[in-house]
């Protein structure tokens, strides 16, 4: 399945708080995009909470926008990625 | 004696299921997907939910066969056997399959106590059944029933039908009920009870509560690698005269009647009551059945194959020994045992009878089963009797999109007929051949089967095959924009339907004569499309109507007359989806997903274009239609995957041949090249077309090729031979252009034709109106365009989070919601969003529904209180 970075914005920042509503919302989402095919790997925050960084397996990035307007989340930008590791060449 | 099958670690299931129930019940239908591997438990599940509510609601409950080819609609049959009321009598009066939907729909809807409706082992699900679940799918919210669809997930790879079906349920009434295995504790109790040792049980089990209580009643050393080896092991202990009959009722699919086993066993004495002690199967009205088809599985595979035909003979002549003629939903049954017994003779009597009985109730992929088993044993039928099983396979595997096995068929019966004599016959599979060809997206091979239908046939008395190659022969010069000579022979067709007084092909007749007058730019073409749709609607003729939806919807949509083109495109889907013509609907979902496309509905245009790519085994002509839309919104939205769909497209495109095909994917690859930066790309790719385009004067494809050419820097035709917004952007007049794509409802294309002009305000305008469209490319390119102006201040763009809607409106219908305040009616919304007026009345009720009032009036009441308009509705601004 193709991976993909995707990037959003939140202009009121991104809070998922570190407790059992936090994880429900995070399970939320996961129970959402299955539904779609769509895994969610895992997510880099900046500093300020304003923008972050996704990174998804998912059959199309179709998918992608589909589960992210179930999910309320915005999307700027979906971009193909594979895996660079900087310690194969080890 | 068997194992307690209590059930474990189910109650949240079951109280989600209560939960859906009681929503049900309160006029809000719902839907649970149950899903888990065999042996899981769904049955388990569903029976003790069932009886748990057995006395506040009615209860439906189906299974769908395990047999080779399923009968038809066989968990419907499973529910009108244990209803009284009118299901039954209409099934056995072999009422229509609409009738048959509608009166069970009927009976849901009544406010009776509430109903749970179960269908079981959707895995297996015959063609008809699915339509079924799309059917009550759509409705269930209307309904006071729970609906509740089991599968085993493994059973289902990524192109089983049963996905497509499960995609389309609506959303909002879906809710998912996956099974997993039982916890080790859970495995642990329950071995307890047995005062087995379960070292490793949950290990080999992963919980399985099927494999754990086989292990369990095993009562073997160790635990057995497979649930096979548990259930042969826990066999392994009866006497022969009980192995017998165990082995006996193995052969026979889901469950077999007491009756039919003594007949085919001869005697049971002793040996059932053994068997039913064992715990293997267990009895119940009248019928046996093995505690979980795992367990049967188990046992018939272990047959050695002689063993397994003598006992399929012998259950097939226990069935045949209670009448003369089998009841219709009896065949397939009959026929699974006859292929199992390897007996030809009986295969030949009994699938061609299940195909035809199967096909009336639109299970057409089972039709094509049994069609394909009886070609199978027909070796020794004479050349006639072949070659008519044969084109009835063909015409079945047209029908379910299996062009490939279809042209196959069809190419064995036309041998056969030519070496008969009848030129006919062998005149009518060359038109057939000529027709899936084309599906098949192989130009070349249409025209040529086309030419030798009409010699073959032009050679006997004009009859209703030679009006219909005459139609097929249109067609592929229509397809070839040659349409004067398309109308030749539309008009020698209809003149001879007309003689015939065939409806069916004067309505193909005047369909081409239609498509070829409106690619001459001839203005009655529209009325005589129109006519052919009447005349095809009128007499019911499902292929006509198909047809007829599908060349206006594409017509429309090249001529850019969207709103003709969503109406012919709206109704025509509703009317395939509603008649399951499953070609049909998928061909029109490819045209409309090209209308959302030039119409700047991204998420609508993918999700029709999904219908057909996510659907491997579609024939090329259809995919082509939708991936030229799917990498054109890929491209405009600046997500990956453009190039290859579009790619992808272009090939088969020109593999195609056809004009109508190739332009749309070379302006759409030429406009991804542009959107990349890459302009004389874009004027290549467009220009090494642009001759062939002119050649067939059609201004939209000029104009959509000219386009690129002109931003590409190259050299465009003369605006006169190009489309009109084309044309006036040609001329210099961007404010022209901007406003007749905007006249003509294409937002994207009229913030680029603003873009052409060097004011920054009127690029400021089109930078917005793209970044509300989310077309980043394009807005990008605007936003080093103003820079190049010496530009200062350049929006920053929508960077805002799509925030949740207050009252959980789709976007849809906030468009809609802001439509009624200016105080439209249906009809004039359904003009400006381009939908039917069908669908806004959808989205009316929608909208009342969430904003809880009764009246559009209090609708824009609520609205306005709640600051859920934009300030300025931006029509009026725009002016």
């Amino acid at each position: 399945m193709p991976r993909y970075l995707v990037e959003r914005s939140f202009p009121d920042g991104l809070s998922i708080p570190m407790d059992a509503s936090g994880e429900k919302t995070c399970l939320g989402v996961v129970t959402r995009n299955s539904e779609d095919g769509v895994t969610w790997v895992q997510s880099f925050v900046s500093e300020d909470k304003l923008r972050s960084f996704c990174i998804y397996d998912a059959p199309s990035p179709e998918a992608i926008r589909r589960t992210a307007a179930r999910n309320k989340l915005p999307v700027d930008r979906i971009t193909q990625v594979r895996v660079l590791d900087p310690y194969f060449y080890r | 004696m068997a194992v307690a099958t209590e059930l474990l670690e189910r109650d949240s299931q079951l109280a989600e299921l209560a939960r859906l129930l009681e929503s049900a019940r309160g006029g809000e239908g719902r839907i649970a997907l149950v899903s888990g591997e065999a042996g899981i438990g769904k049955t388990a599940l569903l029976t003790r939910f069932t009886r748990l509510h057995a006395r506040e609601a009615r209860l439906f409950w189906g299974a769908c066969d395990p047999l080779s080819t399923p009968r038809p609609l066989a968990p419907l049959l499973d529910i009108a056997w244990t209803q009284s009321g009118q299901l039954a009598g209409r099934l056995t009066a072999g009422a229509s399959r609409e009738t048959i939907f509608q009166t069970l729909f009927e009976e849901l809807r009544s406010p009776k106590p509430a109903a749970i409706v179960v269908i079981e082992d959707l895995h297996w699900a015959d063609e008809a059944t699915l339509d079924l679940v799309k059917f009550l799918g759509r409705r269930a919210q209307r309904t006071t029933a729970l609906l509740v669809l089991s599968w085993r997930d493994e059973s289902i790879g990524a192109d089983h039908p049963l996905r497509t079906s499960i995609g389309e349920l609506p959303r909002e009434v879906v809710a998912r009920i996956p099974l997993r295995g039982l916890s080790p504790a859970a495995v642990e109790s329950l071995g307890a009870r047995t005062q087995r040792n379960t070292e490793g049980l949950h290990a080999a089990t992963n919980g399985n509560p099927f494999f754990v209580t086989e292990v369990l009643a095993s009562e073997a050393p160790g635990v057995p690698p497979t649930v096979r080896d548990a259930v042969l092991a826990r066999a392994a202990r009866l006497r022969p005269l009980a192995r017998e009959l165990c082995e006996l009722a193995s052969v026979v699919p889901s469950r077999v009647e007491l009756s039919l086993l003594e007949a085919a066993a001869g005697t049971t004495f002793g040996a059932l009551d053994e068997l039913l002690g064992s715990g293997i199967v267990s009895a119940q009205d009248g019928s046996l059945a093995f505690r979980h088809e795992l367990g049967r599985r188990a046992i018939e595979d272990a047959l050695p194959p002689l063993r397994s035909r003598e006992l399929h003979s012998r259950v097939l002549l226990a069935l045949r020994a209670r009448g003369e003629e089998p009841e219709p939903e009896q065949l397939a049954r009959l026929v699974h045992h006859a292929a199992g017994a390897g007996d030809s003779a009986s295969v030949l009597r009994l699938a061609p009878a299940a195909a035809e009985h199967a096909s009336r109730l639109g299970a057409h992929r089972e039709a094509e089963a049994h069609l394909s088993l009886a070609l199978r044993h027909a070796a020794e039928l004479p050349p006639r009797r072949r070659a008519e099983l044969l084109e009835a396979r063909a015409c079945e595997c047209y029908l379910i999109d299996r062009m490939q096995d279809g042209m196959e068929s069809c190419s064995a019966a036309r041998a056969l007929w030519s070496r008969i004599g009848d030129r006919i016959r062998e005149g009518n599979c060359l038109c057939w051949l000529s027709r899936m060809a084309w599906y098949s997206a192989r130009t070349e091979d249409a025209r040529r089967y086309c030419d030798l239908a009409v010699e073959a046939l032009e050679t006997s008395a004009p009859g209703p095959e030679l009006a219909m190659a005459w139609v097929t022969r249109a067609a592929l010069h229509c397809s070839a924009a040659n349409a004067a000579s398309a109308i030749a022979f539309a008009e020698k067709a209809l003149e001879l339907a007309r003689a015939l007084r065939n409806a069916e092909i004067e309505a193909h007749a005047l369909n081409m004569l239609g498509m070829a007058r409106v690619q001459l730019a001839d203005e009655r073409g529209w009325d005589v499309l129109e006519e052919s749709l009447r005349l095809s609607l009128e007499h019911g003729l499902q292929d006509a109507a198909g047809r007829a939806h599908a060349n206006l919807g594409m017509l429309a949509v090249e001529e850019r007359r969207h709103e003709l083109a969503a109406k012919a495109l709206d109704e025509g889907i509703a009317y395939a989806t509603g008649r399951d013509l499953g070609t049909r609907r998928i061909c029109l979902y490819g045209w409309r997903a090209r209308l959302m496309a030039e119409t700047g509905r991204w998420a609508e245009a993918v999700e029709d274009a999904a219908h057909i790519v996510d659907n491997p085994g579609c024939s090329p002509l259809f995919r082509l239609t939708a991936l030229t839309p799917l990498g054109l919104t890929r491209a405009r939205r600046g997500d990956p995957g453009a190039r290859e769909a579009l790619d992808e497209a272009l090939e088969l495109a020109r593999q195609s041949g056809e004009l109508e095909r190739i332009v749309p994917a070379t302006a759409a690859k030429a406009e991804l090249l542009w959107l990349s930066g890459d302009e004389a790309g874009a004027a290549a790719e467009a220009s090494a077309l642009i001759e062939r385009a002119r050649q067939a004067r059609r201004p939209s494809y000029v104009g959509d090729l000219a386009v690129w050419i002109w931003r590409g820097g190259g050299q465009p035709p003369p605006p006169e031979e190009c489309a009109r917004p084309v044309a006036l952007l040609l001329q210099g007049d961007w404010r022209g252009a901007a406003a007749e794509f905007k006249r003509l409802g294409c937002p994207y294309q009229a913030a680029l034709a603003c873009a052409e002009s060097d004011d920054p305000d009127a690029i400021r305008s089109a930078l917005e109106a793209l970044d509300e469209l989310e077309a980043r490319p394009a807005a990008a390119r605007l936003r080093r365009r103003l820079a190049e102006l010496g530009v200062r201040a350049i929006p920053r763009g929508r960077r805002a989070a799509r925030r949740e809607h207050p009252f959980d409106l789709t976007a849809r219908e906030q468009e809609v919601l802001e439509a009624l305040s200016l105080g439209l009616s249906n009809g004039e919304i359904a003009t400006r969003l381009f939908v039917s007026p069908k669908t806004v009345d959808h989205h009316v009720s929608a909208i009342l529904g969430k904003l809880d009032v009764s009246s559009r009036g209090a609708a824009v009441a609520k609205a306005r209180e709640n600051r859920l308009l934009s300030p300025a509705p931006r029509e009026t601004s725009a002016k």
